[in-house]
């Protein structure tokens, strides 16, 4: 075969040469002209301009797009460049002026599949990709923002507004089980997907685990990644697609590749911005004698006897001294805590090169201040990127990425309660003025919590063509970063005492790739007529440390005096400063390291293209898993059918193209740590003077630990018809993620409380659909042209299985919310276990008899006297013993996790002006409304500036005529009477563990409008030698509509929580301009 | 060329079909997942598992099953209710007529009619159980209906995930306590020990001097139960000195006989005591009728629920004013007319030093 291919490329060479000679008897002739994109008409530099007939390069076009060539006069001109469509014309004028289209890439674009280059054509997993155009025009502080409702069956939302913060994110579902804190805090497990920068895996929280929620400076990889250099995202969802990733890659992948040079004239690009951040509108308040009316009524009426309300009043003197004029005030609390900035943010990016060499440099600054004051995120990011071919068979690429992340969190604070709402305090205060501070808002503003995050990220690999087709790749990436944290509170704020928190974090990942790749084909000049074979088999080894420290000192000398930073007593038991059990609540020191070995392979086979067959294979071993079952496998296979590729599709033109996919697969993940599989020692107390050293009883270790797997079906189908006006990929997928890791609590003979076991299962299943669609698309320059694409995914998530056999289990969720949850076979993974709220008693006749005992439905068991009257919940008596018990009568009700997921995406353009409008949307999720429970329990203390229980907090009054409360006999109201001041002692009608908090967070919000302007053939453009400049403005984050009471549905908690003191999302406004040399 | 395109139509058609069969496969997603069931926990349990109960009041046993957060409702069934020599007692779950609220008893009502209207008779087995939360009622029967003994039953336990059957529940089933605090021992019938509870004691004495100036505490005075007729629910209280002599009533100068009232934990209501209160002609007995059984909600609240009823004076000690009492606290549980009879062991001095 390979001699009639040599015999073949020799006759061709000799027929080439002849053809030649015959042409150097033809007459020179010299063509001018410009080349200019059929779309923005604007010059196209480094076009390639070839002698059709010896395929040989003659000229390039200049940064304007003007070309000059010689060339024999009745040959044709081959235009070629990367990314539009070959264009040939005949030589017989002195002046040329073309347009190049951008090509229609359908099938042929590439996707990176498994570290390898591949045609989308014949990848046969579900990959969805997010154009770098879908992602420009808006400084965000964390690139996710960006990408919620782009890609159907990713859910992205953005739970806190805190600049530089991570949102939640999934794709295709929860497959966690694990909660850990309380109340508003309550965090799920991570389901975040894998991350892969420009061919390096990433973990995509950064190493923060959002359970920890005190250490860490909480800034995720996608916070420093500049938007503006990126090419392409891709996103991997089914088990297919991601089981080349191992271990890591069960809840999908996100593969994003930053932008390369390629033109032959180096580019010089500019991204200038400036953005205003504005806070959303604030809650109306009752302040001055609105609020000292409502106070002293509430405490006169509502206390359990007369003489108690004397006292209260007597106490309270900020009440009752109305005449003092410390305590005349009608302050605005939540004006002095919000702010509006004006930011900037700012991308440099130099490129350029050709196939044999290019290279880029990145250069990102951002600037972005919160609308809480003295709070923001800065970020510095460089990235350089080389690329080097020096012949057929080498390939040299070579990365260094480094990013320096500033956050400021200001008051401190965990990821998504680090707002200010609950030191909005009494508005009859005395605001600050020269003579006075107000030790909350002087928390805010000068406690100290700096975040720092440097993340150098080094990446080289070598592919070299060993045979013809196979080659050799080798890959080794070092990932580095350093978080610090450091903080001081003012000893005002603090009990006069100071607090000095400093966490030092260094995190290393190395990751070496090495392997083969063997590209087959029978007939290489078309592979639409051949078998097409690519074998892959790679090794991957991974090592990861960890080292954290952590000091923690209280009780300085002064507010000027910043240590000492040593010795940190509080890790040392004994102190009062920890905790009930003895653990840090600040995080401890950690040290650790953890290996990785894997081994993979691929097939990719296809015929003609047109069918496409994928098998692949993978194990996974780590040092955390169970030292019995090191390793875990993960198979996969997936088939294509292209069938628009046979022949009786050839004549119907109008079908661009359509094919049908199914894949299998399975993921895992490691579930195992070195507690739960190895156990620890502890120590006791003394035995013989000697400290006793034995296993510790909490966890049982269990060596037996497997990895928690996920097999997924994917159905899928694309097709696009009449040059791509219409198309539509639809999926659909059965994933199954089971040996979830489950506690399981034993009985007390096995001396052990627990042991950790792969118990749980969880189904995710749904169907993503795509449709974009060109209703007008016009051939003329500057015409009018209409993009639309809109995107969503139906999942569901059931629970199939609980460790040993049971049906349910429940999570005691603890103070101050006590809102519990179940899990429960056969239902949505995550329900809240509450009461029912089936209204408020009307009248005291309401309230259920007992009929054995004669007395009225209660709270509480035993023989009390908290009987119910009129103006209380009416909570569901489930088993009927008139006693209303957290133990039978909770109810599973609610799922947080939202139904429907998607988005939307309009652009029109004409002549200069473009107008994007994106929006996305949620559909059927149960929130829990906290910071209306939080706000409606505070009322309960009117006598206090602070609320002294559990849930802490200004007292502060809202609007309460904006509430539709219980006011007297027969009112039909949604909310318990307000006014318990006693009461809510005795029966807590504002108990956050009921259903009355529980709403549908539906949402649509339009997350940017963004009017562009772009200039051309400008004579002040050539004049500064401008290749292209554009003009644009941009609100993001226009607008939400929902029912929901709350601010705002999207920044609550994975578990749908909301939190009083959440951080809101902030509305920008952004002016920029982008300019190319 | 047309064999060729009639086979790929067929290639066509086969994929076509299959993708469809595939499709419609998703529909039936839900197919492949389980059913929700019923939770039952293996952790249910009676954390009582002896009731003792009196015969002559209704005794309810609350807060005695712990359902673990299994899925609700529970269904509960008594079964196999035998005595102790494995011989079925299908008496315990004869139906009688069992006394229940329609509305709550408050405390405020001006009769005893008003109170009776707030209830309803109805059928229930004398061993009762409420069908959902699983707490046990014995009803009020008297020793004709069922003699008292020891008793075992079991208790189903149901919902749809499953059942549970709760083996050898004890019913300690005693005497009758015609009034509380009783001097009988419950299972013996005998008095008990003079020393533990076989003589009722005032349940309170403040200032109570005798004619010596010894300061007499509350265990010198002894209160007596005696039912004296079975015409009305009444209750009557009389004093007696050392010697049997009558006190006259009007020593407690300090009563304010209209508006006497104890407090009730369950009504959570200082209840005014008794209704038609009267006097005999020469001022020795007071007379109340009384609901049965008295205080209203004694025998369903477990004992907590009782009456109790302070007989106020004052006196002169040397010079200087001083307020007494003699106080009783009791129940009353056998209807008919009962008296009280309150009878110092010394002869306390009510007049002025």
């Amino acid at each position: 075969m390979r001699n009639i291919y040599l015999k073949a490329m020799a006759l061709c060479t000799v027929f080439l040469l002849f053809a030649g000679s015959i042409a150097l008897a033809q007459q020179k002739i010299t063509i001018k002209g410009k080349v200019t994109d059929a779309q923005s008409h604007s010059g196209i530099p480094g076009v390639s301009i070839l002698d059709a007939t010896l395929k040989k390069a003659i000229a390039i076009t200049d940064q304007n797009g003007n070309y000059s060539v010689s060339i024999e006069s009745d040959r044709s001109l081959l235009f070629r460049f990367i990314g539009y469509e070959d264009k040939t014309v005949k030589a017989n004028k002195a002046e040329i002026n073309l347009t190049m289209a951008p090509a229609e890439k359908y099938l042929k674009e590439s996707v990176i599949v498994g570290y390898t280059t591949r045609s989308k054509g014949s990848v046969t997993g579900a990959v969805s990709m997010i154009d770098k155009k879908d992602i420009q025009d808006v400084p965000v502080a964390n690139l996710e923002q960006l990408l919620q409702g782009k890609v159907a069956g990713m859910n992205i939302q953005n739970i806190s507004g805190a600049p530089g913060f991570g949102g939640s994110i999934n794709i295709r579902g929860i497959s966690q089980l694990n909660v850990t804190g309380s109340g508003d805090e309550a965090f799920l497990s991570s389901s975040n997907p894998l991350l892969v920068i420009d061919n390096v895996p990433i973990d995509y929280d950064g190493g923060i685990d959002q359970s920890m929620l005190q250490p860490g400076a909480a800034t995720g990889p996608l916070a420093l990644l500049p938007p503006e250099d990126i090419e392409s995202i891709e996103v991997f969802k089914d088990a297919q697609a991601a089981s080349l990733y191992g271990s890591r890659g069960a809840n999908g992948v996100i593969v994003i590749t930053t932008r390369r040079g390629n033109s032959a004239v180096p580019i010089i690009n500019f991204n200038n911005s400036i953005f205003l951040n504005t806070p959303p509108k604030l809650r109306p308040v009752w302040g001055g004698n609105l609020e000292r009316d409502f106070r002293t009524f509430t405490i006169l009426n509502y206390s359990e006897y007369d003489f108690l309300a004397k006292i209260q009043l007597a106490t309270a003197q900020f009440i009752t001294d109305s005449l003092n004029g410390f305590y005349n005030n009608s302050t605005d609390w939540q004006g002095l805590f919000y702010q509006k900035t004006i930011n900037s943010n700012n991308n440099l990016q130099i490129s350029g090169g050709n196939a044999k060499m290019n290279y880029k440099a990145n250069l990102a600054y951002q600037m972005n201040q919160g609308i809480i004051k003295n709070t923001g995120f800065n970020k510095y990011t460089a990235n350089m990127q080389l690329n080097l071919q020096p012949n057929d068979r080498l390939r040299i690429s070579g990365q260094l990425f480094g990013a320096l992340g500033q956050k400021q969190r200001g008051n401190g604070g965990g990821l998504t309660g680090n707002g200010a709402g609950n030191a909005f305090s009494s508005s009859l205060l005395p605001g600050p003025s020269h003579f006075l501070e107000f030790p909350e808002l002087r928390a805010y503003l000068e406690n100290v919590d700096d975040n720092n995050t440097v993340n150098i990220r080094s990446y080289l690999s070598v592919e070299y063509e060993v045979l013809k087709g196979l080659r050799l790749t080798s890959a080794t990436s070092y990932d580095y970063y350093t978080d610090t944290r450091d903080r001081f509170n003012q000893a005002f704020s603090n009990n006069n005492q100071t607090m000095i928190y400093g966490f030092v974090s260094r995190r290393g990942e190395l990751n070496t790739r090495n392997g083969l790749v063997y590209n087959f084909t029978t007939n290489p000049e078309n592979s639409e007529k051949a078998h097409n074979l690519l074998v892959s088999v790679f090794t991957e080894a991974n090592i990861k440390e960890r080292e954290d420290h952590i000091r923690d000192m209280r009780n300085g000398p002064s507010d000027f005096y910043w240590g000492p930073r040593g010795y940190s007593p509080r890790f040392y038991p004994g102190n009062p400063w920890n905790n009930a059990t003895g653990h840090n609540v600040n995080g401890t020191h950690e040290s650790a390291t953890f290996h990785a070995l894997s081994y993979a392979g691929v097939i990719s086979y296809n015929f003609r293209t047109k069918y496409n067959l994928d098998l692949s294979y993978r194990a996974d071993g780590n040092s955390n898993s169970g030292t019995q079952s090191r390793y875990s496998i993960n198979p996969s296979i997936g088939v294509r059918y292209n069938f628009t590729k046979e022949s009786i599709f050839q004549d119907l033109n109008f079908i661009d193209y359509g094919s049908i996919r199914a894949s299998y697969g399975i993921n895992s993940r490691p579930a195992s740590t070195r507690v739960n599989s190895l156990g620890y020692y502890s120590i006791y107390s003394d035995y013989n003077n000697n400290p006793a050293i034995g296993p510790d009883w909490g966890i049982m270790p269990n060596p037996y630990l497997q990895s928690e797997k996920a097999f997924q079906y994917n159905f899928g189908f694309d097709a696009s018809v009449l040059k791509g006006k219409l198309s539509v990929t639809y999926d659909t997928y059965f994933k199954k993620s089971y040996n979830i890791l489950q506690d399981q609590f034993l009985s007390d003979v096995s001396a052990y409380n627990r042991i950790q076991v792969n118990g749980g299962a969880i189904v995710n299943y749904g169907h993503e659909m795509v449709i974009s669609a060109r209703p007008f698309t016009s051939a003329k320059a500057g015409g009018f042209q209409w993009n639309v694409s809109v995107n969503g995914a139906i999942a569901r998530s059931v629970i199939t299985e609980l460790p040993a056999g049971i049906q349910m289990s429940r999570y005691n969720d603890g103070g101050p919310f006590y809102i519990d949850l179940a899990r429960k076979v056969g239902r949505n993974p995550m329900s809240n276990y509450i009461y029912q709220t089936e209204g408020i008693y009307q009248y005291n006749s309401e309230v259920p008899v007992d009929p054995i005992r004669g007395v009225r439905y209660k709270t509480g068991r035993g023989n009390g006297t908290t009987y119910f009257q009129a103006g209380d919940p009416q909570w569901r008596d489930v088993n009927g013993d008139y006693f209303l018990d957290d133990r039978d009568d909770n109810m599973i009700s609610g799922n947080p996790e939202p139904l429907i997921v998607g988005g939307l995406s309009n652009t029109w353009s004409y002549k200069n002006f473009s107008l994007n409008i994106y929006a996305s949307y949620l559909a059927k999720r149960t929130i829990m409304n906290t910071a209306m429970t939080a706000r409606l329990m505070k009322l309960t203390q009117p006598a206090n500036i602070e609320y002294s229980g559990e849930l802490g907090g200004s007292v502060n009054i809202y609007d309460l005529d904006k509430i539709d409360y219980w006011k007297n006999p027969g009112d039909k109201a949604k909310y318990p009477n307000i006014y318990y001041v006693w009461r809510n002692g005795q029966i807590q009608p504002f108990r956050a563990d009921q259903t009355l908090w529980e709403e549908d967070g539906s949402y649509f919000k339009i997350n940017q409008i963004t009017l562009g302007y772009t200039f051309r053939d400008f004579a002040f453009m050539k004049k500064a030698k401008l290749r292209s400049l554009r003009a644009y403005a941009t609100a993001f984050n226009v607008a939400i509509f929902s029912n929901y009471s709350g601010p705002n549905p999207e920044n609550v908690s994975q578990l749908g929580r909301d939190n009083i003191n959440g951080y809101p999302s902030a509305r920008s406004y952004t002016a920029g301009f982008t300019a190319e040399f | 060329m047309q064999t060729i395109n009639s086979r790929e139509w067929k290639r066509l058609f086969t994929a076509a079909s299959l993708f469809t069969l595939l499709l419609g496969a998703t529909g039936c997603y839900k197919n492949l997942l389980p059913e929700e069931k019923d939770h039952l926990s293996n952790n249910m349990n009676y954390t009582t598992e002896t009731f003792i109960a009196n015969l002559g009041k209704t005794n309810v046993f609350i807060n005695v099953f712990n359902a673990d957060y299994s899925t609700q409702p529970l269904e509960f069934t008594i079964e196999n209710v035998r005595k102790g020599d494995k011989q079925p007692a299908p008496f315990l779950r004869d139906l009688v007529d069992t006394r229940q609220w329609k509305t709550w008893y408050n405390g405020t009502e001006k009769t005893i009619a008003e109170i009776e209207a707030k209830t309803f008779v109805q059928k229930r087995p004398i061993l009762d159980i409420r069908p959902n939360s699983g707490e046990i009622i014995f009803w009020n029967v008297d020793s004709f209906k069922v003699p008292y003994d020891m008793y075992y039953f079991d208790v189903r336990v149901k919902n749809k995930g499953g059942e549970r059957l709760f083996t050898n529940l004890t019913l300690d089933l005693r005497r009758p306590k015609p009034y509380d605090p009783y001097i009988y021992d419950d299972i013996t019938g005998i008095q008990k020990p003079l020393n533990s509870g076989g003589v009722v004691k005032a349940h309170d004495v403040r200032n109570l001097r005798d004619y010596q100036q010894r300061v007499l505490t509350k265990d010198s005075v002894d209160v007596y139960f005696v039912k004296t007729g079975n015409a009305k629910n009444t209750v009557s209280f009389r004093f007696f000195n050392r010697d049997s002599t009558v006190i006259p009533l009007t020593v407690f100068d300090m009563q304010r006989w209209d508006s006497l009232y104890y407090y009730s934990p369950m009504a959570d209501i200082r209840v005014k005591f008794g209704f038609n209160q009267r006097f005999d002609r020469d001022s020795t007995i007071v007379t109340y009728d009384i609901p049965n059984p008295f205080p209203v909600l004694t025998d369903v609240s477990g004992g907590l629920d009782m009456a109790s009823l302070y007989f106020d004076y004052k006196r002169v000690n040397f010079g200087r004013q001083e307020l007494g009492f003699v106080a009783v606290r009791f129940a009353i549980l056998e209807p008919g007319e009962w008296t009280v009879a309150v009878k110092f062991r010394q002869t306390p001095k009510f007049e002025d030093d």
